[in-house]
């Protein structure tokens, strides 16, 4: 016997596929030339003081700048402060 | 240092540096895990960070699992501190010691803060306080603000409103004046006399409400009807009124002072010591060896207080001064009596003849039984007019009433 799907179709069904149809669902901001904020991340891949580069999901996106660093890190978003010069999106 | 800073450093970090491969995996894993990393730093392929001190072992398993060496860079906190120095049993009874002193030391109130009045000094205020347990190393929990307020305001009996407000080791006493009817003495409004309070001569009038019974260049006695309250109207009947008003006369005040033509005095001898108490929880403190070695000597006492960031700390140093005195044979001459009688007068006219204008004064000296004997006969303008009351309650209703013949009567008849 199936056992029930907690949540109902709703949630599992109907609202992950929502999710997965999104083009991107990457949001960033900025703070002049100083602070970033990255939500939706799912790790990070490269960490230097001039570079960051963090995954979002298929593609990653590259921090560049001096004296960067991970000023607080979730699950689902980081926050780069230092000087950023460029941010790359690899898709 | 923010709270969060403290709260980390309560419960101890360790500071260390990850490096391998692929040192970045360390960080996503032990987030997955839910381990708090934070203040990392990435540079050379390295990546540094901070976890607390609870979650390094895990963060160690997680750095073997992914092939990242891990090294401890720095240990802080209160747990390290304590592990460093749990052998050193003094230092720890020492802190111990430290908390429970501080713990005793703030049942006790340090610190009364009082605002003084214009009519209260701070001293007095602070005395009764005193008095009713509200001092410097009083044990807090004695205290109870309501009753020290309530007996405080009996004692004193000048103040409208008083609070005490016990903070910490701080008392904060705030007082209000009384409002006193006196503050806004002024012109009588209940129906009044003015009787003469000494005999003399009128030589001028100023009655602004009344009716004037005694005219200029009367010679009146103490008790007179000078101004009367009853007044007639061109209708016939009376009406009350306040009488406002002075009446300034010539008197004549006769003073008599003596000086002793020899008398012995006490006068300091040029001896005097210096001696300094150190005054901490209600205990005084000598501060060295001195003692008073004379009979007879005056103290003046200085107190020092220290404050710190405007609250007076409850540290006292009282200095004490003692100058000997010792007594002395003084003869004076007739000149040097008479002068010092002269000065006796002059602190009698300042204090008892200071609202009479002085128009002649008449001196005589004579030295009877080794005393000499200096008389005083003045002639000045005063203001003799005294207030008597009229009324029900009051004694003096009936007494001014009958001095004012038959108006007085219609008067009396009136107010019964």
């Amino acid at each position: 016997m199936a056992e029930k799907q907690e949540g109902g179709f709703l949630r599992n069904g109907l609202f992950s596929r929502i999710e997965e149809l999104k083009p991107s669902s990457v949001f960033l901001e900025m703070k002049g030339n100083t602070e970033v904020t990255i939500e939706g991340c799912k790790g990070i891949l490269e960490y230097d003081s001039l570079l960051i580069r963090v995954s979002v999901g298929g593609a990653a996106i590259t921090v560049n700048g001096r004296g960067l660093c991970i000023k607080c890190l979730s699950l689902s978003s980081v926050v780069i402060c230092g000087v950023i010069t460029s941010i790359e999106y690899e898709g | 240092m923010s709270i969060l800073d403290i709260t980390r450093f309560i419960r101890g970090y360790v500071e260390f540096e990850a490096s391998g491969s692929f040192p970045e995996r360390l960080i996503n894993l032990s987030l997955r895990k839910g381990l708090n990393v934070y203040d990392t730093r990435g540079s050379g392929g390295t990546v540094k960070g901070r976890v607390p001190k609870s979650q390094f072992e895990a963060l160690k398993r997680l750095g073997s699992r992914c092939g990242v060496d891990i090294r401890v860079i720095k240990t802080r906190g209160v747990p390290f501190i304590y592990m460093h120095n749990r052998r050193r049993s003094g230092l720890v009874a020492g802190a111990l010691c430290f908390a429970v002193l501080c713990y005793f030391l703030t049942s006790f109130v340090w610190v009364i803060d009082v605002e003084p009045t214009s009519r209260v000094s701070e001293y007095e205020i602070r005395q009764a306080l005193k008095d009713h347990g509200l001092h410097s190393g009083a044990w807090r929990d004695s205290l109870v603000p309501d009753t020290i307020e309530r007996e405080t305001m009996m004692q004193l009996g000048l103040f409208g409103w008083m609070s005490v407000n016990i903070t910490g080791t701080v008392a904060k006493v705030t007082v209000s004046e009384k409002y006193s009817p006196e503050d806004t003495k002024g012109e009588e409004v209940r129906p009044c006399n003015i009787k003469a309070k000494k005999d003399g001569q009128i030589v001028k009038m100023d009655v602004k409400s009344g009716e004037s019974i005694a005219k200029l260049g009367d010679a009146v006695t103490k008790g007179d009807l000078l101004v009367s309250g009853v007044v007639s109207t061109e209708s016939g009947g009376d009406f009350l009124s306040p009488s406002i008003g002075s009446v300034y006369a010539e008197t004549t005040v006769e003073k008599t002072v003596e000086q002793p033509m020899s008398y012995k005095q006490s006068l300091p001898s040029g001896n005097f010591t210096q001696r300094s108490m150190l005054e901490f929880l209600g205990i005084r403190l000598p501060l060295g060896l001195s003692y008073v070695p004379y009979e007879s000597y005056t103290s003046q006492r200085e107190r020092l207080n220290f404050i710190s960031c405007g609250s007076v700390m409850p540290v006292d140093i009282y200095n004490e001064y003692c100058t000997e005195y010792k007594e002395n044979d003084i003869s004076l001459t007739k000149e040097e009596a008479h002068k010092s009688c002269l000065a006796a007068l002059a602190l009698y006219e300042a204090f008892h003849m200071q609202n009479c204008e002085i128009k002649k004064r008449e001196l005589k000296g004579e030295i009877k039984n080794n005393t000499y004997v200096l008389t005083a006969k003045y002639t000045c303008v005063e203001d003799i007019g005294e207030i008597s009351y009229i009324g029900v309650d009051e004694g003096s209703e009936d007494e001014a009433a009958n001095e004012q013949g038959s108006g007085a009567q219609s008067e009396s008849d009136t107010a019964n």
